[in-house]
């Protein structure tokens, strides 16, 4: 509570009045009982002063890893993460349908978390890597790799992954509503747009109603596209006092395609039996920043009672049980002794232990074409990114062996649990040049555009004293990506000006994708170690001879207090 | 700072120490005075050993706060949106729901910015036959913290459609295939979510805002990166545009036109999360 000060000044001569003795010490004493605040106590206590673990927030943590089913458990020959549609039992499966689902595992449980709360504000980060099979696309014989646009012929994916959107909306789900602003995507699930080319006219001179007023619609673009992504989903929903469930929840937005497309006459694209969306590894963080939590302190007393009309004065009356009570009160203040809110900035250490950030630009970028290991899950490290005979293992991000997207040195002499946050910007995913199972046969239009080459990503942590190749991996962070721009196909066209079919050397370089890499990851340092830690963002393809690129990338590393 | 300890104990026997019960009261003096000393003065040494800070001990918002705002409203922007510019103008567009402006009450030791975006480019491969010359068009979102571009942080989009350059030419072949050609338009592949964190350590008291801003210059067809192309024009089949007259078009002929780029947004927002 503000200042106080006496009322009056003791002089000699004075009558010692009870009432006025009591006026003396029973202000101090009341102060202790829950009313001591921020005007109160020094700010240097912010050095020092002990802090409940969960005072500034408290978290929950979810998390899944699942590895895929690869054609081969080999290095650089893994070829199909969907071997034979088949699936380990920690993946779980999308339903067809247009509901908002929970993603349950093998168990039966979701994907979910339960936070009690006072008034807060919860900031939730998730995590889930999708793939949509049918990779495994040899069942088709010839003419696999051929990118064509109908299903009944559905070229490299079983499901035509190459021309129909996986049409995927992730969302974060609060006490039941997934509210628009937490979708990943747009809310019209049949939104289109144009086509952005504009005649230069409006007149025609043979064609009647030309060149407008019609259109150039495009396709319907409300849900995610590529067959196979890393997805993080963020929010920060207040929340009122109670229970609350925060999910990560799921739905799939059947395709519509456009009647305008040459060989369909355009509508709903139907489910096929192999058509399935599983989901991978996946985490679901969050974390309560408190604002107004609830009661959670016990009250706090100090007595000095009032004296009474010819009360002896004593050193047992004035002193033992008013004036030293109240001063060990003051020397021994316990946390009932403050009021909500006592404390403010000034009065409290850092509400993390630790932050750390790198931040990379490199650019053109680097290209990398190292092999994962046998199994995505193990931890194998090579410290050769990019080669003619490829190494074989994760490889840590960097240009060239140099800036790395690595943190060094964090420490986690405190126990904590360190939330990872990565990102990566990836682009042109190319190249695997697998023949096909079938045929045996390999040309050159599958090196251009197949889909089936893949790259993948995972936060891994060590400790400083570590060699270069003994890292810790996350298996619930790994995120893969695939060649999903593949129409820049034209190694082979009809010549414009002969007639002939000519090679087109480069134009593979273009098969250009940006796509955002987001991982996370929570490392659990409870007990500490002494040893600080690095932690790095690594990747590497699943077969020989794709090759990708990374153009910037930055990772954040944040300690936090745990109970 | 020290315990508080009492000026006079009031000993039996002894007379009553007038200026050792004020001192007791309230003084000036450190150490002293159990109105006095809690007037700001209770350190560490005043707490119980036993003492932690408690969640119902934190002012709100002042150890962690968190701001977020965005919108849901889909927006296509159309790089010919922002009139004739030059390909080095620097100035960039802001993105409606893409940006946030907070005010942090206090320096806070972390704050961690996020940013979402549901994005899907209609970016074309652009290529010309003849020549087997292929180019594609810029297109570039930035994030500036502050007035600040953070390189680390600029994204591009993925390749989403491929288009022919043919010069215009009505009466020729046509360069532009159309959606009725199957083969140009693959933006429903490409529909990509985003989103992206960044630490900064340090934050000051006072505003700070986050922009991301788009940059579309008009296209070029300039696989030699000369700078002297002018902007694109190709053929387009009239019928891509033409409204059917009971189902059909009659007739058909080239129309010159200019080709863009776009950005269509979905649902999108900032956010910040403090550390004090």
């Amino acid at each position: 509570m503000s200042y106080l000060f006496p009322k009056r000044v003791l002089r000699a001569g004075d009558v010692l009045d009870p009432s006025e003795l009591t006026e003396d010490i029973s202000p101090a004493a009341d102060r202790l009982g829950g009313r001591l605040n921020a005007h109160n106590i020094n700010d240097s206590i912010s050095t020092s002063v002990a802090v409940d673990p969960e005072a500034f927030y408290k978290y929950e943590h979810y998390y899944e890893g699942s590895r895929f089913v690869w054609t081969n458990s080999v290095a650089g020959n893994h070829i199909y993460p969907d071997e034979g549609g088949n699936t380990y039992t920690d993946a779980a499966l999308v339903q067809n349908n247009f509901e908002w689902q929970a993603i349950i595992d093998q168990n039966d449980v979701a994907m979910r978390r339960t936070i009690s709360t006072g008034t807060s504000v919860l900031w939730v980060n998730a995590f889930v890597q999708y793939l949509w099979h049918g990779f495994d696309r040899y069942a088709f014989g010839s003419g696999w790799f051929l990118p064509l646009p109908v299903r009944s012929r559905p070229g490299q994916h079983r499901n035509g992954a190459i021309t129909i959107p996986c049409g995927l909306k992730f969302a974060i789900r609060v006490d039941g509503a997934a509210s628009a602003e937490r979708i990943t995507g747009i809310d019209d699930a049949v939104y289109r747009s144009s086509i952005p080319i504009k005649p230069n006219r409006q007149r025609s001179d043979t064609v009647l109603i030309a060149p407008g007023p019609a259109d150039a619609r495009g396709e319907q673009i409300c849900s995610l596209g590529p067959p196979c992504l890393p997805i993080r989903v963020g929010a920060c929903v207040p929340v009122t006092p109670g229970d609350h469930v925060v999910e990560l929840v799921v739905r799939r937005v059947p395709f519509v395609r456009s009647k305008a497309r040459g060989d369909t006459v355009g509508g709903i694209i139907q489910y096929g039996p192999y058509d399935k969306i599983y989901l991978y590894s996946r985490q679901l963080n969050v974390i309560e920043l408190k604002a107004h939590p609830v009661d959670s302190v016990a009250a706090f007393e100090s007595s000095a009672p009032s004296f009474s009309e010819e009360e002896l004065l004593s050193q047992s009356s004035l002193y033992t049980t008013r004036v030293q009570s109240v001063i060990n009160d003051y020397n021994a203040v316990g946390e009932g002794a403050l009021q909500r809110g006592a404390l403010i900035n000034e009065h409290l250490p850092s509400a993390l232990l630790g932050a750390a950030t790198t931040e990379r630009e490199y650019g053109t970028g680097p290209t990398f074409n190292n092999w994962i290991p046998d199994l995505e899950t193990m931890d194998t490290v090579t410290t050769t990114a990019y080669a003619g005979a490829p190494g074989t293992g994760w490889t840590l991000i960097a240009n060239s062996g140099v800036d790395p997207i690595r943190i060094d040195n964090f420490s986690v002499s405190t126990a904590c649990k360190v939330l990872v946050l990565a990102n990566l910007q990836v682009r042109n995913i190319k190249g695997s040049g697998v023949a096909n199972p079938a045929t045996g046969q390999e040309t050159i239009d599958q090196r251009a555009s197949s889909i089936a080459d893949f790259a993948l990503f995972k936060i891994m942590w060590q400790l400083t004293t570590d060699s270069a190749t003994t890292w810790t991996g996350v298996d619930e962070s790994i995120g893969m990506v695939n060649n999903f721009v593949w129409w820049p196909k034209t190694p082979t066209q009809t010549d414009y000006d002969t007639g002939q079919v000519v090679a087109v050397e480069g134009a593979p370089e273009y098969g250009l994708e940006h796509v955002e890499v987001q991982l996370m990851a929570l490392l659990d340092f409870d007990p500490p170690s002494a040893t600080p830690i690095n932690i790095g963002v690594f990747g590497g393809v699943a077969t020989d001879g794709c090759t990708y690129e990374v153009g910037r990338g930055n990772i954040i590393a944040l300690a936090l207090r745990t109970p | 700072m020290a315990t508080i300890t009492a000026a006079t104990t009031y000993p039996n026997g002894a007379a009553l120490s007038i200026a050792g019960h004020n001192a007791n009261i309230y003084t000036t003096a450190s150490g002293q005075g159990i109105l006095s000393e809690p007037n700001g003065g209770l350190s560490i040494n005043n707490l119980d050993p036993s003492f932690e800070v408690k969640d119902e001990h934190v002012m709100a918002e002042e150890a962690t706060f968190a701001r977020m705002n965005g919108t849901t409203f889909p927006v296509d922007v159309y790089n010919n949106a922002f009139g004739i510019r030059s390909d080095e103008d620097p100035g960039y567009v802001a993105i409606a729901g893409l940006c946030e402006r907070i005010y942090v009450p206090y320096t806070v030791a972390a704050g961690v910015w996020q940013w979402s975006f549901f994005v899907v480019p209609w970016r074309p491969f652009l290529y010309k036959l003849q020549t087997e010359e292929a180019d594609i068009p810029p297109m570039a979102i930035r994030v500036f913290i502050d007035g600040v571009e953070q390189p680390a942080f600029r994204r591009y989009f993925s390749v989403s459609a491929e288009t022919y350059v043919q010069p215009p030419d009505p009466t020729g072949d046509i360069a532009f295939l159309g959606v009725g050609g199957g083969d140009v338009n693959h933006e429903q592949i490409v529909p990509l979510w985003f989103d992206i964190s960044k630490l900064a350590t340090g934050v000051t008291r006072g505003f700070h805002e986050l922009s991301a801003k788009l940059y579309l210059p008009r296209i070029v067809f300039d696989p030699n990166s000369t700078g002297d192309e002018d902007e694109l024009e190709l053929g387009a089949n009239i019928t891509t545009f033409a409204a059917l007259v009971e189902g059909l078009v009659v007739g058909s002929e080239g129309v010159t036109s200019t080709l863009h780029t776009r950005v269509t947004f979905g649902t999108r927002n900032v956010r910040f999360v403090a550390f004090g």
